[in-house]
């Protein structure tokens, strides 16, 4: 057996272009970022904010107030993350549908092809989604302590194998959803330009109709899928979160309901016991 | 030949996302018809649980484009 090929390290050329397209969104988002924080500095709080430091102020109070009505005053810094991950699924689906050449890869069969939306490529939903895992159990451990290992073995122990395997469905249902949509989006728009290809037989009329019509299939499958996608992703990672929140006070009370049943099962058993005694 | 009958069962399986999307529109254009005052809650509401009810119909893309070109 060979296994000098078992493991093969993908070289620059064979990393998929999606990647990069996600690479440049990340940046995107870090340089308008930067570009906030820079403009902050010199920022006069007596005057109202213009331009960029308008955009992010409104940016980030929409975000912290859907978190707020969303998940409640628990979660106050969750806005940032949510904010983040709109912006990423957003401008991914703008990055896919303006195209951008690929002058990263010389010499790969992809060199100048346009770079596609990163989520026709499953890995980069599933990220986001195994991030929005990370979050469920992170906040469950984190306000349930020791608690947290009981949701395997709800309602008996016997569930524990379909506790395991449920585990993942968010995960699943999240990738999906994101990657069946910008894939759909793919394969709607490519059907209609090969129409249209096949519909305007004189060059002409296909350089003068397809401006006019194309537009109205990419507002629809990917602006606007991809602004519906994105809020139901923010939506279900909210949704999903929050209901692991417990606040103090119903941990202590579920607490003291625990011992007060075990209480209740002693003092039965003790009353039993005492009431079989005489017959004994 | 098989997997385009199969092909065929999923665009029948589309059809009922079709009908359970059109049912959320109905219930949505009724509350807003009977309390206008909300149709602002009720549009995004709407939008979502139409998000949540289209991933069905994404899903069954999935599986078609698997059967179509992987299978």
């Amino acid at each position: 057996m060979n296994l000098n090929h078992a493991i093969e390290f993908p070289t620059w050329n064979d990393i998929p272009p999606e990647f990069l397209t996600s690479v440049i969104a990340l940046l995107i988002i870090a340089i308008l970022a930067l570009v906030v924080r820079a403009r902050l500095k010199s920022y006069d709080p007596l005057k109202p904010p213009r331009g960029i430091l308008y955009a992010a102020e409104e940016l980030v109070g929409f975000a912290d107030r859907q978190v707020q009505s969303m998940m409640g005053p628990a979660f106050d810094g969750f806005g940032g993350y949510i904010l983040v991950l709109g912006l990423y699924i957003f401008i991914s689906f703008i990055l896919g549908f303006i195209g951008i050449p690929n002058v990263f890869q010389p010499g790969s069969e992809k060199f100048l092809a346009p770079l596609p939306n990163p989520f026709t490529n499953t890995a980069m939903p599933l990220s986001i989604a195994l991030l929005t895992f990370f979050w469920i159990h992170f906040t469950a451990m984190r306000y349930k302590g020791w608690g947290y290992f009981k949701r395997y073995t709800e309602p008996f122990a016997v569930f524990l194998p379909i506790n395991l395997v449920t585990m993942w469905s968010p995960v699943l249902s999240l990738t999906l959803r994101l990657f069946g949509n910008a894939l759909a989006g793919f394969c709607v728009v490519t059907l209609v330009y090969t129409g249209f290809e096949y519909a305007f037989t004189t060059v002409g009329v296909g350089l003068a109709l397809t401006p006019l019509l194309a537009p109205i299939v990419h507002l629809y499958f990917d602006v606007f899928d991809g602004l519906i996608q994105l809020t139901v992703f923010c939506m279900l990672t909210m949704m999903n979160v929050a209901a692991e929140y417990v606040s103090p006070e119903e941990l202590a009370e579920a607490k003291r309901a625990q011992e007060e049943k075990r209480a209740q099962r002693q003092r039965r058993r003790m009353s039993r016991r005492s009431a079989g005694a005489p017959r004994a | 030949m098989e997997q385009y009958i199969a092909l065929g069962i999923a665009c029948v399986a589309m059809g009922l996302v079709g009908i359970g999307e059109s049912l959320v529109a109905m219930k949505a254009m009724e509350s807003i018809g009977r309390n206008p005052t909300a149709a602002k809650d009720v549009r995004s509401t709407l939008i979502i649980s139409m998000g949540l009810v289209e991933s069905i119909a994404i899903y069954i893309l999935v599986v078609a484009i698997l059967m179509a070109f992987a299978i």
